[in-house]
């Protein structure tokens, strides 16, 4: 069986039919699920990874190589990359074990379309990879009308076309959280990449999220972390509350994605800390 | 587990006269950021510093053993200290950086360190968070209403406040006034009635009064970093302490206190289902 | 007979483009054509009608690779089209910024080329290299302007904070110790490239060279009224080619040119050399110019300073430009602010200038270095669409109906 169905399998995606593969490994899950993980990281320690570049500024990708201190070792030693104009002269689009789709997907543009469509067909894991491609981001501002192209209006994050496994919200994601979703692909660890598979599913994102499902949901502690978290310095505190100014917000969803009390993953921070 | 995972709790009070007048206890906060900053482990603090309003705190970045002693004292109302740390070492330079916060603070941040999605070069740079224990929080109206409104005493007229023995109290020059805790329930903001953590179960260090005598504090050691630099601040003389076992009211209160946030919050938590309202814990 | 030769999207650059030439029999080409296709997201169109401060914020989005020069050249024109004047420690540290950047752009273009001329067994050390530099780079850009890819805090009227007199110390130093390093580095990519071999000639065109300045960018040095604007539909002589173009050909005295470090060099330092090599030496040659200057800056900066001024939002509906140097050259946004809203923004964008110029820098050399012409440019698709903009008679004002031309 080739490592894309395994991971499919693991991932509960694609064609196959769910008796035939263990089922997706969730957290806290022990048995087959791990065992099965651990022969795919043996049989194949290097995954093959493309880079699929639709309307987004290529800030992401750009985020993954200040990886320094790893890059070369990354980009020689610890995954393959198959793909992807910004790094290699290939215009074929191989099979891939995980494919990170950078931009959001113009609706009036047939050459992005074709692609996006072709990657769901060629990548075992397609993963939303910064905030354009998983909510849209600041492209959900567009509404048209610029030269040389006006007919190009309509921008929307990859899910609302395909079928997304996972998402690494960002504008742009940090180099660091690019390094560890490797590490933990690499290594199996399902449980380090439940979040970015539950993320697959926001498609939208705000600064208003903060009020919405925070503050009005009562759950606000008025830590102060969304703040911290904003990349465009859109968020302040009022009050102990987050302040958004909406002339600055992006819609990248970070906000709420660093919120403590949006999710939170106490069982991956003990482990990390050693407690 | 009621306590986290820990490696050691002492009762504890720094030695530095000048910091025990100005401190809420044992001065752990304020001795531990001084001493971290003394021996370079950090470069600067981010802690809940005074402004021109009284009993309002906000977040500022502390670069010396004189600001962080400025910052000393327990504020009961928000200062999302949180949202400094990136401006700490961004515009202000600072490569190793410690913190103090409340729980859900240390939850924040170590849910970034964790999983950091849009926050860069951050994560690896907290060198030390202290973690005080925490029952509850206060919007600064809810103080208002306690202290104007239930002892009849203005803000600026406040030179401390305490909770303890059941009682919210007030310090001023010449009285010392309280009210029954119950009397704060439901001043509180709700954020806290869903949280499970007391003692900052995952902060480098947590401290806070429960447990140990007056003017000493209770510290737990959790992680190896914080475990490290607590000792050596003992060994250097920063801090005087004993053994948990050996003082009043000792470890059973804080036990007691952090099983009861749990129980009563839980319960909160429940109902929230019940109702279909998010929870994320 | 011709034969056709089409590469797209044409690789290891940013964004999606097509390059398209015409070869004789031994494969020499004879037209040249590169266009960009990548979508457009109407930036300008979304800052249009918002408040002034969303346009850096968005902007900067343009692109991930030179946000830097973006969102620099749209608070320069805000800033001028508000006439405010930036204090002195702000516009050092919007300079500081652009130096950091500097370094760590063309860093990255010399890790995008290393497969063009870099052995197999130098490529780990050259990445190294790279690392290093950028490493360092971004520090600074981190420290100063709030985030090193998509930058928070450089805003209209300054930046928003000075920084500490630790971080200047540190930066300080964190750059003097980087000197030999970049030396070392400089030497190391301009002897690949001489040992490269390539066609002497390659890449040389008839085009003039644009730029404002040697360093920063300098609004006064770009006159408006010698700059147009055309649709693709009317520059490409293949109808097909110019209905799928996605940006617009901008000229400086009617004809196309060329912006970025050669450019420079050639305007302001009597560098006499044209074409691949010359662009790719020009380039490495600005890493060094831009750590002198970034080192003179930190050493000069009054950390205690104000570095934001304070302003009236309001705006009299006066055309600001804003024109920055960029790596890849002359970045120029315009703004017009009344009532507290952007009424007018265009970004007129270094790719945009050099795109009409790259396709024909192609003939008359063999199609397989075609690809070696492209990156000598070191194009950025994404930042290279744009709406068209066409000079007034009076210059005074830039009028919406004519975005219809």
């Amino acid at each position: 069986m080739s490592l894309i169905s395994k991971l499919k399998g693991l991932l509960g995606i694609g064609a196959k039919p769910a008796n035939e593969e263990p089922k997706p490994a969730k957290s806290g899950q022990v048995g087959a699920s791990e065992q099965e993980v651990e022969k795919v990281a043996e049989e194949n320690a290097k995954p093959r990874i493309g880079y699929i570049h639709l309307s987004g500024c290529t800030g992401d990708i750009m985020s993954l190589s200040e990886n320094y201190d790893i890059l070369a070792e990354l980009l020689t030693n610890m995954v393959d990359i198959v793909y992807g104009q910004t790094l290699a002269d290939v215009w074929e689009m191989p099979e891939m074990d995980l494919a990170l789709v950078e931009g959001s997907v113009c609706l009036q543009d047939e050459h992005s379309l074709h692609e996006l469509m072709e990657v769901r067909e060629k990548a075992a894991m397609v993963c939303a990879y910064g905030s354009c491609s998983a909510t849209g981001c600041f492209t959900r501002y567009s509404r048209g009308g610029q030269q040389a192209r006006p007919d190009h209006e309509s921008f929307v994050p990859i899910a609302d076309l395909i079928k997304v496994d996972c998402a690494i919200p960002g504008c742009p994601p940090s180099p660091e959280i690019i390094a560890k979703t490797v590490v933990a692909l690499i290594n199996g660890d399902m449980d380090y990449l439940q979040p970015m598979i539950d993320l697959a599913g926001m498609t939208e994102g705000c600064g208003c999220d903060l009020q919405k499902y925070v503050v009005n949901q009562a759950l606000c502690i008025g830590c102060g972390t969304c703040a911290m978290a904003c990349q465009t310095r859109a968020v302040s505190m009022t009050n102990g509350r987050p302040e958004v100014n909406g002339d600055r917000c992006v819609k990248c969803g970070i906000c709420y994605v660093q919120c403590p009390r949006s999710w939170f993953p106490e069982e991956q921070i003990k482990k990390d800390l050693g407690l | 587990m009621v306590l986290g995972t820990y490696k050691e709790i002492v009762s504890a009070r720094a030695t530095d006269k000048q910091i025990q007048k100005v401190s809420q206890d044992g001065g752990i906060v304020t001795g531990l950021l001084a001493f971290a900053l003394e021996e370079k482990i950090i470069e600067g603090a981010v802690v809940a510093g005074p402004t021109d309003e009284f009993w309002k705190p906000e977040p500022m970045v502390a670069m010396s053993a004189d600001e962080i002693i400025a910052a000393a004292g327990t504020k009961y109302t928000f200062s999302p200290n949180v949202m400094m740390l990136k401006k700490a070492v961004r515009q202000y330079g600072i490569e190793k950086l410690g913190t103090v916060a409340i729980p859900c603070q240390t939850m924040g941040i170590r849910k970034m360190q964790s999983y950091p999605f849009g926050v860069r070069f951050l994560a690896d740079k907290i060198k030390l968070l202290i973690g005080i224990y925490c029952m509850e929080n206060f919007p600064y109206a809810s103080l208002e209403t306690f202290i104007s409104e239930k002892m009849g005493v203005s803000m600026e007229m406040v030179e401390k406040m305490d909770i303890g023995k059941g009682k919210f109290w007030v310090y001023t020059q010449d009285e010392v006034l309280s009210i029954p805790l119950k009397e704060t329930h439901g001043y509180e903001q709700s954020g806290c009635n869903v949280c499970l953590d007391y003692v900052a179960e995952l902060g480098d260090v947590s401290t806070g009064s429960v447990g140990s005598p007056d003017g000493w504090s209770t510290v737990i050691t959790r992680t190896d970093g914080g475990d490290s630099i607590f000792k050596q601040a003992v060994e250097a003389g920063a801090f005087e302490t004993k053994d948990i076992a050996n003082v009043k009211p000792g470890l059973d209160l804080l036990q007691k206190l952090s099983a009861q946030k749990k129980e009563k919050n839980q319960k909160t938590i429940d109902k929230r289902k019940e109702m279909g309202l998010p929870v994320p814990f | 007979m011709s034969e056709r030769i089409v590469i797209s999207p044409t690789s290891r650059q940013e964004g999606h483009a097509e390059l398209v030439m015409e070869v004789d029999d031994e494969g020499i080409v004879t037209k040249g054509r590169y266009f960009s296709i990548t979508p457009v997201r109407g930036l300008e169109k979304i800052v249009t009608g918002k408040a002034p401060e969303t346009a850096p914020v968005i902007v900067q989005r343009i692109c991930g690779v030179c946000p830097i020069p973006h969102t620099l050249a749209s608070v320069e024109a805000i800033d001028d089209s508000l006439d405010i004047e930036v204090p002195k420690a702000g516009q050092q540290l919007r300079e500081l910024t652009l130096m950091a950047h500097d370094i760590n752009s063309h860093a990255i273009h010399h890790f995008l080329i290393a497969a063009d001329f870099v052995p197999e067994n130098l490529m780990a050390a050259a990445i190294n290299s790279v690392s290093e530099i950028r490493k360092n780079a971004q520090y600074v850009v981190d420290m100063v302007a709030g985030e090193g890819i998509h930058p928070s805090d450089v805003r209209i009227g300054g930046m928003a904070d000075n920084i500490s007199e630790l971080a200047r110390k540190r930066l300080y130093a964190r750059l003097k110790q980087l000197k030999p390093k970049v030396d070392e580095h400089v030497d190391l990519m301009i002897g690949l490239i001489a040992d490269k071999d390539l066609p002497k000639g390659l890449g040389v065109h008839n085009q003039p060279t644009l730029a404002s300045d040697k360093i920063y960018g300098d609004r006064t040095k770009f006159d408006l009224d010698r700059f147009t604007e055309i649709m693709p539909e009317s520059w490409y002589d293949d109808a097909e080619i110019g209905h799928r173009a996605c940006s617009t050909i901008p000229l400086y005295d009617g004809v196309n040119v060329e912006v970025g470090p050669r450019a420079r060099a050639s305007v302001f330092g009597g560098f006499k050399d044209q074409g691949v090599v010359a662009q790719h030496v020009a380039r490495a040659y600005e890493m060094k110019t831009a750590l002198s200057r970034a080192i003179a800056i930190l050493d000069d900066l009054d950390t205690s300073a104000p570095a934001q001024a304070d302003f009236d939002i309001t705006g009299t509906n006066k055309l600001g430009i804003g024109a920055i140097e960029g790596p890849r050259g002359l970045d120029v946004h315009m703004s017009q602010i009344a009532n507290g809203k952007t009424q007018f923004y265009s970004a007129l964008v270094p790719t945009t200038w050099n795109i009409p110029t790259m396709g024909p820098a192609t003939e008359g050399f063999h199609h397989e270095f075609g690809p070696h012409v492209i990156r000598a440019y070191d194009p950025c698709l994404s930042c290279a669409t744009h709406v068209i903009v066409v000079d007034d008679e009076d210059s005074s004002v830039i009028k919406n109906e004519m975005v219809r031309l």
